[in-house]
């Protein structure tokens, strides 16, 4: 039980050290040469810019025709 | 069996001249920091090299033609066109089955080829997972048999990273300007996003692996760097003249971003892997990346092979093994038998790899079995009667076109079926020749001349194998007919004709053939080399030095100019200093047997006893039937530190070593050797003769002699046929009759002055002007020299015993010495029908008097 906590611990800790090199939505060579959760991170960092950019796309899309 | 961690990371075409200089400016921080807690060096490749062979070397231990893998290609079974090479085409087992039958949590990831993944005990990754060629990143299907076990299938697909994800962020590090390329233009790009992303695949599946399985082996391999190499080195720094300044100033940083990509790569598996496992970096060979880089690349098959350089890389860490130290000599045969040692586990007799044991911090004791081949088991291969799938063949097919290994036939089968059975006939032969099996390469290569006759390709090898084999009549033959082919072909055959009348003992007329060469085409085709050896050859040692210096000047790391510096100091008895050139050669290419004889060489002339034991040791580790070695080793212990208890375990290997014995008839010409080959073969000996030479006036019974004796000095397999016969090699031959037979020789002994005298008898009856009533003094003080120093040999020779018998007490007592000479064959020959022989009236050159001054 304490095993898999620390194992939890560890895997919070390398998840917020990768968050903290703060991904570019481009992506870059660091984030590939990480490996598999490199990629997972990035792919959620495309998948959110998608998604605010989509909000604010229907956002302005939404002011425009109030104004 | 030892429980221990096992990594073993492949760089395919990773080559120290382009790495030094990154890791010398910091760039490759994690390479640095593996070399210095473990063992570096050059790893050797083998012929020919091309990767899919090469992987499989490195997993097996073995040469192609045990292990089954020799070309990309072979026809599919309902003969309706090609498939691609894949693991169900190997014949042995590969260190993950062996692993496996362990139950070791055995992992590969991108091997070549492994597609289908074997269900070896752990995930295997097959090295059709990266590929996106001609998908889409919403549609990338993943080919069935990808993945071992097939429940992991999807959870890896989705790991992988599709080329249309890499975005200008990847790619600038490698492309500074690629803001300025028009990507509809130029593919080039293209091409390398595409590479990357394959890497990043790779590379997912392997961290993956190591994050969340146990694991007690991982293996991964990574083609990227020969891919990015392939495509960009040409571009690299320095830039080349026919290299355009656009193109260098837009790609010449390729090579460099795609190592430190690479770097980090690496450091990320190490971080995963831990501080205590073992981890093996490698690669299959090297890449020319300086003044070696062709200008073209021949649009042959294995074409692109010729950018290959021989020597990959090898860096070892691991709690057994040494810290910050190089190690020489190591072959990329030599990685499945050095895992096996990790792991405490045998290696089969019939590897053809070594443990690297100078590796090791503490001499690693090591077991053999005669093969893995017979140990039972599931060793997580598949099972017999397996199917390939077609759709993964088809996908690796246009792989290995796209990357211009293997020509696109489209639908003519019959002409793709019968030009690959060919171009794999020829990779075999290939295989054969670099693992010394010369005959069986011979055959193979003579097959395809039959059927290829203007396949040039095939006919240069055809000519070089037999002139390295002695087979001189041939070569001159097929070099012939190739002239006669392309009568216009002008550097090529410059140089096959130069090399060719080399083998003919015509030094001068090659090097003026390697000098017209050398003008024509500059420093290319070893063009320094040849002609350091024809001049060498003619005994112009000064010159023969200047020019390897010239090349040593050129290519510092070229192990044949630094070999044959030391052949030519050694002649000049410069022991000090060709001790230097032979060291460099065994530091740059371990598998050089006969360099480390000559090291031992100079080590015995400069009376340093026990290094020159150890290096004529190192000689028989990689060549055990070099008997004379043993025996050099036997004379120092017996005769120069005064050690027979150790002499003694050599001289029952020596024994060991021995193939059969050989009744030989020596003495000068016209010293009665022919007579003795006639009272033995009365006698009862058989008789290893080739009745070329008949009798004639000067020999009426017949010279009994055999052409190949000529040419031992060159070529020595003929004797196989001559075990347990007679036959006669004159004295000034005798040095080379090699010391795996055991040789009772019969030594004819006449007076000088009756065998010069015979011999000038003989030359006026063949019609030459001599003068018969002189005796030429320098003829006979030459014929005294070489009786002193073939008895000398004889006194010294382990495998030789003999007796004297003189051609007069013959002549005039025959049985007395049929006795005597039965007496030395044990009792074995019938003296009464030998003494039959000798004819008195046949005796006809007597003592003569006048002495020509």
């Amino acid at each position: 039980m304490i095993e898999q906590q620390q194992q939890q611990q560890q895997q919070q800790q390398q998840k917020e050290q990768l968050a903290s090199k703060e991904i570019p939505v481009g992506g870059s060579l660091g984030i590939l040469a990480y490996g598999y959760k490199g990629i997972m991170m990035w792919r959620q960092v495309r998948h959110d810019a998608v998604q605010r950019r989509d909000t604010k796309l229907s956002t302005t899309k939404q002011s425009n025709e109030e104004n | 069996m030892k429980k221990t961690k096992t990594l073993v990371i492949g760089w395919d075409a990773a080559d120290w001249k382009f790495l030094n200089p990154l890791i010398d400016q910091g760039l490759m921080p994690n390479l640095e920091k593996l070399i210095n807690e473990g063992v570096s060096g050059r790893l050797s490749t083998i012929d020919p090299p091309l990767s899919p062979t090469l992987w499989t070397s490195i997993a097996t231990g073995k040469r192609p033609y045990k292990h089954g893998i020799h070309g990309f290609t072979e026809p599919r079974p309902d003969g309706k066109g090609l498939r691609p090479m894949n693991i169900t085409s190997r014949k042995c087992k590969a260190i993950w089955n062996i692993l496996t039958q362990h139950n070791l949590k055995t992992h590969v990831v991108g091997w070549w080829p492994s597609h289908p993944a074997e269900p070896i005990n752990g995930v295997m990754v097959s090295n059709l997972y990266q590929n996106s060629k001609n998908t889409s990143y919403d549609n990338w299907p993943m080919l069935d048999g990808t993945v071992h076990p097939p429940e992991k299938a999807e959870l890896f697909k989705e790991i992988r990273v599709h080329k249309q994800e890499i975005t200008s962020n990847h790619i600038d590090p490698l492309i500074p300007l690629f803001s300025t390329i028009n990507q509809q233009e130029d593919k080039r790009p293209g091409m390398l996003a595409g590479t990357i992303s394959e890497c990043a695949s790779i590379h997912n599946a392997a961290t993956y692996i190591l994050d969340n399985e146990d694991w007690d082996f991982v293996g991964v391999y990574y083609d990227g760097i020969d891919h990015f190499c392939h495509g960009f080195m040409k571009y690299h720094s320095p830039k080349r003249p026919h290299i355009s300044q656009k193109d260098f100033d837009l790609y010449q940083e390729v090579i460099n971003g795609a190592c430190r990509y690479h770097d980090m790569m690496l450091g990320r598996l190490l971080d995963l892997a831990g501080e205590d496992c073992n981890v093996m970096l490698i690669s299959d060979h090297g890449f020319h990346p300086d003044h070696n880089r062709p200008i073209k690349v021949p649009k042959i098959p294995m074409g692109p092979a010729v950018e290959h350089s021989p020597y990959g890389v090898i860096v070892m860490r691991g709690p057994d093994i040494k810290k910050d130290e190089m190690i020489h000599g190591a072959s990329l045969l030599d990685i499945t038998p050095t895992i096996l040692q990790w792991y405490d586990l045998p290696v089969g007799k019939d590897m053809d790899g070594k443990v690297l044991v100078n590796a090791f911090k503490e001499n690693p004791e090591v077991k053999y079995i005669e093969s893995w081949e017979q140990v039972a088991g599931d060793d997580g291969s598949h099972p017999e009667g397996f199917q390939l799938d077609e759709v993964g063949a088809e996908v690796e097919m246009q792989q290995l076109i796209e990357l211009g290994y293997i020509e696109d036939y489209g639908d003519d089968h019959d002409k793709a079926i019968k030009k690959t059975l060919a171009e794999n006939k020829f990779i075999l032969a290939k295989a054969y020749i670099d693992g010394q099996k010369w005959d069986e390469g011979i055959v193979l290569l003579e097959e395809l001349y039959a059927e290829f006759p203007a396949e040039i390709h095939y006919i240069s090898r055809l000519i070089h194998s037999y002139q390295a084999t002695s087979q001189l009549k041939k070569a001159r033959q097929v070099t012939n007919a190739l002239k006669e082919l392309y009568p216009t072909r002008g550097v090529q055959m410059d140089l096959l004709e130069g090399s060719l009348l080399f083998s003919e003992n015509k030094p001068k007329a090659a090097l003026k053939q390697f000098l017209k060469v050398k003008e024509e085409a500059g420093d290319f085709y070893q063009i320094n080399l040849r002609i350091a050896n024809a001049l060498l050859s003619m005994n112009e040692h000064g010159r023969a030095l200047d020019v390897i210096n010239e090349e040593l000047a050129l290519n510092v790391e070229s192990e044949q100019a630094h070999y044959t510096k030391g052949t030519i100091l050694y002649q000049q008895a410069k022991y000090a200093e060709a001790l230097e050139s032979f060291l460099t050669t065994v530091g740059l290419d371990y598998y050089k047997p006969a360099c480390h004889f000559y090291i031992g060489e100079c080590l015995l002339e400069l009376n340093e006893f026990e290094d020159a034991i150890q290096a004529y040791e190192s000689c028989l580790n990689i060549s055990p039937v070099m008997n004379k070695a043993r025996h050099r080793i036997i004379y120092i212990l017996l005769n120069k530190i005064n050690q027979p208890g150790r002499a003694k375990q050599y001289e029952i290997a020596f024994e060991d070593f021995i193939k059969g014995t050989i009744t030989i008839v020596s003495g000068l010409p016209r010293s009665g050797t022919s007579l003795m080959m006639q009272m033995l073969e009365a006698g009862g000996q058989k008789v290893f003769s080739d009745e070329n030479r008949v009798a004639d006036e000067n020999n009426l019974k017949g010279y009994y002699e055999h052409d190949a004796i000529k040419n031992i000095a060159k070529k020595k397999e003929f004797l196989v046929d001559a075990n347990e016969k007679t036959m006669k090699v004159i004295a000034h031959l005798l040095q080379h009759l090699p010391p795996h037979y055991k040789y009772k020789i019969v030594f004819m002994n006449r007076d000088l002055s009756e065998v010069i005298h015979s011999q000038q008898k003989m030359l006026i009856r063949d019609g030459k002007r001599v003068n018969e009533d002189l005796l030429p003094l320098y003829l006979f003080d030459k014929y005294e020299k070489t009786v002193t120093t073939a008895k000398q040999w004889m006194d010294h020779q382990r495998n030789v015993e003999y007796i004297d018998v003189n051609y007069n007490d013959l002549i005039e007592n025959p049985f007395g010495q049929s006795l005597f000479i039965n007496e030395f064959f044990s009792g074995d020959l019938r003296p009464e029908d030998m003494a039959r022989v000798p004819d008195v009236s046949l005796y006809r050159e007597r003592k003569k008097e006048k002495v020509l001054l």
